[in-house]
């Protein structure tokens, strides 16, 4: 396109400098046989001459009008040739910044899908490292849980040994404060009782009567007798038995 | 979202805490069997110190410990002697595992008058269980302490005290070649003695009527044997069995209409019934042998007694209404005098072995037999009302003697405080009206 508009400026130009040679050559050409000069020469036949000057100066003014004629087509021709030229630039010009636009158009939407892509993949890898640490951390946190179960079952069935081994002494120091006697056989009751850090009861409840408010109030007394009650000394374990439940059942 | 965190959060503690916190179960399934700690405070005087006509704490005090249920604590041993309730330092007698705590005063409230009020605490919860204010005479001062240590008896035991009841036995003074009998009754802890009848011949054998009104007895006036009923208020009596041969050993029947008795007149010792109302008599026993010492079972249906058609003396039973009879005593070769418990389960006898007799216990049908007292010739035994203790004689510095002995065997007392010898104690019943 840019081509075939730069031939067609070129070939444009070569005609206009070749009109423009031609009419010097015109011009040469009407100094050469000057007018005065014709006149002097030619004195013999005035009349011819004169005729002859008219019909060379007719032909001479037809020529130059001719002359001019084509000049001014020429001129209008040539004018015709530059507006084209110039709006042939003029589109080019035009067509070209279009041109540059869209490519411009074109390549900031490029860098801009471009941009887009590398944003996207960036996420994208984001998204995996995020997934992938939190697998990670999910991971650690369950095998520390699992560390901390096991931990836990381990702790927890030794605690149940010393609550196993607490509790038959509890058993024996409040069977020893017990009075039956004179107490009808057949009995039971339950108490609920709690007890602060040392085993000293601070609570006891009848949870369950016997329906004889002596056999109640006896298992009541027993468990004040025999406070303080031997707990563990460890208090995580002594808060799993600070309340304990006692069921008065004497055979 | 956040009212579900929230939500959460608040459900964690409910669903979490019993986990963590699950209630230990034990079973106590034994106990011991031991006098129960109890702490009779001495009671509040109002007026001066060498005026104050009883201690009251001393005979609630006595009462409690003869009966072999209870430990009374020391007044030296006590960490604080309040009278009233807002004085008492629960927490004191906390420490010192003393769960029962009587306390009370006497205030003297014009000539012969008198105001008794007492309270029995639980130290363990800070409770009063029991509690009364009651005016009084000064004779009547003793009697109130038996009423209080018998509420203080049933609250702790679950068994009706028998502290307020009374005893009746004869008393024996010689005097050269003389003897001076006396049928009297007394305070259940023998204070208060009071004769009912005196005689030169014996007096043998009383026996209460159940509303504690009537004694039956044996008397050996005109030289025969004769069986009276007297009303103790009164003083008015009845010959009610003046057969031809021995009258002895009356019984009253539970409903006090009838009266179980020893007769002679078929020729031999056999057991009788005799209608106090109609007169009319029925003949339990017919046994060649000697069938005596009647003793109704508590439900009125039967009559256990001693018998000799074995061989040696042994306790047997027949239907209050007559028919055949059925050996209940197979330990050793002597049981005598039975006496059924209140509860109808046991039967206290007089056992013989190696030449020593004592007061026994045995249950009809489970075989054994508990021996109780621990003297060479204890004789005549007795049940309290409430079967917590016998009454019974035993042989002492001043010949025979009161002594009596908790059901359990744990507690011996002698009430040697009559002049003389005491024969033949009978434990009457409850007093009305509690």
């Amino acid at each position: 396109m840019t081509l075939r508009a730069f031939s067609l400026s070129l070939i444009l130009h070569a005609v206009m400098l070749a009109l423009l040679v031609f009419s010097f050559d015109f011009q040469k050409e009407e100094l050469v046989i000057r007018p005065q000069d014709v006149m002097k020469a030619v004195s013999v036949d005035s009349r011819q001459v004169e005729q002859e000057i008219n019909r060379l100066r007719e032909i001479e003014q037809k020529k130059e009008a001719a002359d001019r004629q084509r000049e001014r087509e020429l001129q209008a021709k040539l004018k015709e040739l530059e507006r084209k030229a110039r709006a042939a630039e003029e589109q080019r010009t035009t067509e070209e910044k279009r041109l540059a636009e869209l490519a411009e158009k074109k390549e900031k939407q490029r860098k801009e899908s471009e941009a887009e892509e590398k944003r996207v993949a960036e996420l994208k890898k984001q998204k995996e490292d995020l997934e992938k640490k939190k697998k990670a951390e999910e991971d650690e946190r369950k095998k520390q849980a699992d560390e901390q179960k096991a931990k836990e079952a381990a702790q927890a069935k030794q605690d149940l040994t010393l609550i196993d081994l607490h509790s038959a002494r509890i058993r024996a120091a409040i069977a020893q404060q017990f009075n039956t006697v004179g107490l009808p056989h057949g009995l039971s009751c339950v108490l609920f009782i709690r007890m602060v850090p040392g085993g000293e009861v601070v609570a006891a409840r009848i949870e369950q009567s016997s329906g004889n408010d002596v056999f109640d109030r006896r298992a009541e007394a027993a468990v004040f007798r025999a406070s303080p009650l031997p707990v563990p000394d460890d208090q995580r374990v002594f808060e799993k038995m600070r309340e304990i439940r006692l069921r008065f059942a004497p055979d | 979202m956040r009212k579900v965190v929230v939500l959460v959060l608040s459900l964690l503690p409910a669903v979490l805490v019993p986990q963590a916190f699950a209630v230990i179960d034990i079973t106590v399934t034994e106990g011991v069997e031991q006098p129960l700690p109890v702490a009779v405070v001495p009671f509040g005087w109002s007026g001066p110190a060498d005026s104050q006509p009883i201690f009251m704490e001393s005979t609630i005090g006595n009462d409690l410990a003869r009966s072999g249920r209870f430990a009374p604590m020391e007044a030296k041993d006590m960490p604080q002697t309040p009278t009233e309730f807002a004085a008492v330092n629960f927490k004191d007698w906390r420490m010192l595992g003393m769960q029962n705590v009587v306390i009370g005063s006497l205030r003297e409230t014009g000539p012969d008058s008198y105001e008794v009020e007492f309270r029995l605490l639980n130290s363990f919860n800070g409770s009063q269980l029991a509690g009364f204010r009651v005016p009084a005479t000064r004779k009547q001062l003793r009697r109130t302490a038996h009423r209080i240590a018998d509420i203080v008896f049933e609250k702790l035991t679950g068994v009706r005290g028998a502290f307020d009841t009374r005893i009746a036995y004869v008393t024996v003074k010689k005097t050269g070649s003389n003897s001076r009998y006396s049928l009297q009754i007394a305070d259940a802890d023998g204070f208060n003695p009071q004769v009912l009848l005196e005689s030169d011949e014996p007096l043998l054998s009383p026996a209460w009527a159940p509303d504690g009104k009537r004694l039956a007895y044996v008397s050996f006036e005109g030289r025969t044997t004769s069986v009276y009923v007297q009303d103790i208020i009164t003083g008015q009596r009845q010959k009610v069995a003046a057969n031809p041969g021995i009258n002895s050993a009356p019984a009253f029947s539970p409903d006090g209409r009838r009266l179980a008795l020893t007769l002679s007149m078929g020729g031999d010792p056999e057991i009788y019934v005799l209608n106090l109302e109609t007169r009319g008599l029925y003949q339990v026993t017919h046994d060649r042998s000697i069938d005596t010492e009647p003793s109704w079972s508590p439900d009125g249906s039967r009559i256990a007694f001693t018998s000799d058609r074995g061989g040696g003396p042994q306790i047997y039973e027949a239907s209050a209404q007559g028919g055949p009879a059925q050996r209940l005593s197979f330990e050793g070769s002597y049981n005598a005098r039975p006496r059924y418990a209140p509860d109808g389960r046991s039967i206290a006898v007089v056992h013989g072995r190696d030449r020593r007799y004592q007061i026994g216990v045995f249950a009809p049908g489970q075989g054994g037999l508990e021996i109780l007292s621990k003297s060479r010739l204890d004789e005549s035994p007795s049940f309290a009302p409430n079967g917590s203790m016998i009454i019974y004689t035993t042989v002492g510095a001043r010949g025979s003697e009161l002594a009596a002995v908790s059901t359990d065997g744990h507690v011996h007392q002698r009430l040697a405080l009559q002049d003389g010898e005491v024969r033949e104690p009978a434990w009457g019943p409850f007093l009305s009206g509690q």
